[in-house]
């Protein structure tokens, strides 16, 4: 108890899970550096695409300015540019007849082309081609080139620097995952700290707190509910613990007062000169109080037996039958005694037979045994409300009136009662009462004596 | 058995109170049989009502009973300035030294269901020593540590407050304070303060020095009253 009960870290229990689990923080981290190598991915490729782009229109801007001076005479135009172009990094432009054939053009030489913008490539070098006929006379068709090799180099570049900053960014997202993930799970890392603090013992403990994360408060009120529930039961256990632990106490001390009777005895016969009818006294005293023992033994028995019957146990029973049974074995025990019955004809109801013939007998029996009753009569209606109400009265001599409701305690017995009671038997009438919803009380009997009152509601 | 005899030449008397009818028979039966004459009361207020009406020489008490329990029937007694030695009867067989009529100022107690023979030597040897006299000696006041007896006039003094003592308590403290530094074992104690000079299975000792220790504990005191395993108490002052 001492060592589960201390507060121990947090720690996992020897079983691991079957996968093993990263900490939330990792995952926090992990978490950002995937978003950031997406986003920049996303990111480096639009920006490719534009740069791609960007260089195009760049070229075809060149283009376009180059074409209106060339436009203007482009036969001298080539003759120019064939003299300047040392090297095919420059301007190349192709003049072509309408059918195709060649006119006129620089070293390197342009396919026969549609009008418009084309990207061509010649000898490995990616040209992009302005071809048009604007301004030009019948049939001759202009095509103008530039070399895209610096808008290639510089777009190569560009998507370096797009992949390093990506690169860049997935690490320093990650790091930075790690360092704030800390903080924001911090929440969650008290939660577990606070409910591995908690010793579970059932006493009132502060209720674990989680704020600062949605997730964690979640967390911490499911954990506070469930706590709560443990708590409920078991004081609920602990109460009932309690109460056999008293009901063993008071049995115990019920059984030792007549076990201390006849030890006496047997010392006094053993150890002692005594004359026959001093014997015969003790004999009859030894055998009293070991009736009292099996007595309340018996009830206990029968009272451990009602604590563990439960819904199951309950049939369809004819209460004006075991009354019928009660009364005739009561007369038959008890021969100084005569039991009358009034009862309705019919009387079914759910309950337990046994338990409610117990409560009879037990009725009848203290009638004659305790009220020293010589007249009985065992009564039970429906009424109105579906209530089934059995009375017992008799001409005995009576309960008074402020002992009434405490007779029906456990080992409370009666200031009027003989000696030879267990003082469990209106324990165990009030037991079966209650079994079947109902309660039991005495009220003053119209015969003189009391009447035992046991309602049943309907079931 | 030889019926026994106080110092007044009579058959001694000894109340004995209990509720249950069946326990009162008996004991009476045996108690008278062994050569006591007995009276009976069936509750604590009975109990008080016949004490005063008969003076008994000892009573056998009940702990458990309606309108006045036993531990209110030796509070009163007390009280009242009377010093009948009591052996109250408890039911439960704890080992806790809880026993609510030996905090009162009861003399000892036995646990239902006990040995007729043991509660008649028991009740023999309290009366014997109400007959001697209680404590011969009055030698005036023994100090162990910042411990004070005046045997005289029946005062403990620790720390210079008086400490409140039943009469059993005073004369198991007094006797140890007597023989401050040698051991006593617990037969030897009650021989000399319980009277008993039969082999009587009790641990009343151990039940009166834990209360011992508790009121010369109270107030933070050094422990003054150790147990020596397996010999006895001893009472000590500190180094």
């Amino acid at each position: 108890m001492s060592a589960e009960s201390l507060p121990t870290p947090p720690t996992p229990p020897a079983r691991r899970p079957h996968r093993r689990s990263f900490s939330l923080r990792t995952r926090v981290a992990a978490a950002a550096a995937l978003g950031a190598i997406i986003l920049t991915v996303l990111l480096g490729w639009l920006s490719v695409i534009a740069i791609n782009r960007n260089n195009l229109t760049q070229a075809d801007q060149e283009l376009t300015v180059a074409s209106r001076i060339i436009l203007m005479q482009p036969v001298i135009a080539v003759g120019v540019l064939s003299l300047v172009n040392s090297s095919n990094k420059d301007l190349v432009v192709t003049i072509r007849d309408s059918d195709g054939g060649l006119d006129s053009s620089t070293s390197v030489q342009l396919p026969q082309l549609d009008p418009g913008s084309h990207t061509v490539t010649l000898d490995d070098v990616p040209y992009r081609v302005l071809t048009t006929t604007e301004n030009q006379q019948l049939g001759r068709v202009v095509s103008m080139g530039i070399p895209l090799t610096d808008a290639y180099h510089a777009t190569s570049e560009q998507r370096r620097w797009v992949l390093s900053a990506a690169a860049l960014a997935m690490v320093a997202a990650a790091g930075l995952g790690w360092v704030f993930g800390g903080r924001a799970v911090r929440p969650i890392v008290d939660l577990t700290r606070q409910v591995g603090e908690h010793s579970g013992t059932g006493e009132a403990e502060a209720p674990v707190d989680g704020s600062g994360v949605r997730e964690a408060e979640q967390l911490a009120e499911a954990v506070n509910s469930l706590l709560e529930r443990v708590r409920r039961a078991q004081a609920e256990t602990a109460a009932a613990l309690e109460t056999a632990r008293d009901f063993a106490a008071v049995s115990a001390h019920e059984l030792r007062t007549p076990l201390t009777a006849m030890r006496t005895d047997l010392e006094v016969l053993r150890t002692l000169d005594l004359d026959a009818d001093q014997r015969a006294e003790i004999l009859v005293d030894l055998q009293r109080s070991e009736g009292r023992v099996e007595a309340t033994l018996a009830a206990l028995e029968r009272l451990a037996a009602g604590e563990l019957t439960n819904q199951s146990d309950h049939v369809e029973t004819d209460i004006a039958d075991l009354i019928d049974q009660s009364a005739h074995d009561a007369m038959r025990h008890f021969p100084a005694l005569t039991v009358r019955i009034d009862t309705d004809p019919e009387l079914i109801t759910r309950g337990l037979p046994t338990g409610l013939r117990l409560a009879v007998d037990n009725a009848l029996t203290n009638s004659s045994k305790h009220g020293g009753a010589t007249q009985a009569l065992v009564s039970a209606h429906r009424t109105a409300g579906g209530t089934i109400v059995i009375s017992v009265d008799d001409n005995g001599r009576g309960i008074p009136a402020a002992e009434r409701d405490a007779v029906f305690e456990r080992f409370i017995r009666g200031s009027q009662a003989t000696r030879s009671g267990s003082g469990l038997g209106l324990a165990l009438v009030a037991q079966q009462a209650h079994l079947h919803g109902g309660r039991a009380h005495f009220e003053d009997s119209a015969m003189g004596g009391v009447r035992l009152v046991l309602e049943l509601p309907q079931r | 058995m030889n019926p026994v005899t106080s110092e007044r030449g009579t058959t001694p008397t000894v109340l004995l109170v209990d509720d249950d009818e069946d326990l009162l028979a008996s004991v009476e039966r045996g108690l008278r049989l062994s050569g006591f004459r007995v009276v009976i009361a069936r509750d604590g207020a009975a109990a008080l009502r016949c004490v005063s009406e008969q003076s008994p020489d000892a009573l056998v008490l009940d702990m458990n009973m309606p309108v006045l329990d036993g531990a209110g029937v030796v509070t009163a007694l007390r009280a009242m300035g009377n010093d009948v030695p009591i052996c109250v009867l408890s039911a439960r067989n704890s080992v806790d030294d809880r026993i609510a009529g030996l905090e009162s100022g009861a003399d000892d107690y036995l646990v239902k269901p006990f040995v007729l023979a043991e509660l008649v030597a028991r009740i023999r040897a309290l009366l014997r020593r109400i007959d001697a006299g209680a404590v011969p000696a009055l030698t005036g006041a023994i100090a162990v540590g910042p411990l004070e007896i005046d045997e005289a006039g029946y005062r403990a003094v620790l720390n210079g407050r008086e400490i409140e003592l039943t009469k059993r308590e005073f004369e198991l403290l007094s006797t140890l304070a007597r023989n401050s530094g040698v051991v006593l074992s617990r037969e030897r104690l009650l021989e000399l303060v319980w009277g008993y000079d039969f082999a009587a299975d009790t641990n009343v000792v151990d039940v009166f020095v834990g209360y011992l220790r508790r009121k010369l504990e109270a107030d933070g005191t050094p422990r003054l009253l150790h147990t020596i395993r397996g010999v006895g108490f001893v009472l000590r002052a500190p180094k």
